[in-house]
């Protein structure tokens, strides 16, 4: 069943899913799609499969930063569909996947009836919470170095060690310039730990990445394990990051 | 607009810049190495402790070196001064 790769749709309670299946479409989400703008109305639900949505905190002058991932882990538009609300930030699609998407209305029917369901959506509202949290302090008080060692250990976590990247994207994500991404990139990859070329970062090493970061991917990590409880491998095959630290 | 291309050098050792930025000229793209070297400094002493490079070169689409810029350069005038 195509939905059950998204750790959300795996713990729906059945007769939830039964309610939502008919409604359930795929999608194929490409790099940069635009699929929620800071303040307008959430007309739909997206459970990725893969790839990672980012968050984004938009300022006046235009930039834009990386405040929240969200991959086949989460759900985006869920707590916007309980009552109507609108986007508070702009979400963009940062590594393309298949989503499965349904109507926003739909997700409101089905969880004005089942508390199972809103538990479950505002358990990873926590954990997406807890991350922005985890990026208030991080951004305040860790270099660029090890900030954007967590961020590509995090991104290893969601989609594993092949990253379409370009270091203008990864500077922006993190407010940053992008000289200083490309001199953080030129030491990992001269000590061999990871590669980048031409807007491709693989990751060759993430144990040494993961030695280079802060502590904050690993933070986000256990906060997810706190929310949802140790991750059963038969539900939730996808998510190998989070699982060989369970 | 033509691609400029941002070198890294820490005495001999050098971080290349494979994906380089486009500007308009070799003045904006002078701006943006002031700017980049305040940031790297910026992170070096507040932060990291590690060495930022020295200088930022700044190439061309064919590699050919046209400016460098000095990190020191951007340091404020009351502390350049302490130095001299």
């Amino acid at each position: 069943m195509p939905h059950s790769k998204n750790g959300i749709l795996s713990r729906i309670s059945p007769a939830d899913l039964r309610a939502l299946q008919p409604h359930l479409r795929l999608v194929e989400l490409e790099h940069g799609r635009v699929i929620a703008d800071t303040g307008q109305r959430v007309h739909q639900v997206y459970f990725p499969h893969g790839g990672i949505l980012s968050c984004l905190v938009e300022l006046k002058s235009g930039l834009a930063i990386e405040t929240g991932m969200i991959g086949n882990d989460g759900v985006f538009g869920a707590i916007q569909a309980f009552d109507d609300r609108l986007s508070l930030n702009k979400v963009v699609v940062q590594v393309p996947s298949r989503s499965s998407v349904v109507d926003a209305a739909v997700v409101k029917h089905v969880a004005d009836s089942s508390p199972d369901l809103r538990r479950l959506i505002i358990k990873y509202e926590q954990f997406l919470l807890g991350q922005v949290q985890q990026i208030t302090a991080c951004n305040a008080l860790h270099s660029v170095e090890e900030r954007m060692c967590t961020w590509l250990v995090r991104m290893y976590d969601l989609v594993g060690s092949d990253l379409p990247l370009t270091q203008e994207f990864m500077a922006q994500m993190m407010g940053v310039q992008r000289t200083s991404v490309s001199g953080v990139a030129g030491k990992l990859q001269e000590e061999g730990l990871i590669d980048y070329h031409r807007g491709k970062v693989r990751i060759v090493n993430v144990g040494g990445v993961q030695r280079r970061a802060c502590e904050c991917h690993e933070a986000v990590r256990e906060h997810y394990l706190e929310v949802f409880g140790k991750v059963a491998v038969e539900t939730f095959p996808e998510a190998s990051g989070l699982i060989q630290t369970a | 607009m033509p691609r400029y291309h941002f070198q890294q050098r820490t005495g001999q050792s050098v971080v290349d810049d494979d994906e380089g930025s486009e500007f308009p000229d070799v003045e904006a793209a002078r701006h943006y190495a002031l700017r980049a070297a305040r940031e790297l400094l910026a992170d070096s002493i507040r932060w990291s402790g590690r060495p930022p490079p020295d200088c930022i070169v700044i190439l061309d689409g064919e590699g050919r070196d046209i400016l460098t810029v000095l990190l020191v350069e951007v340091l404020p005038e009351n502390i350049k001064a302490r130095i001299r």
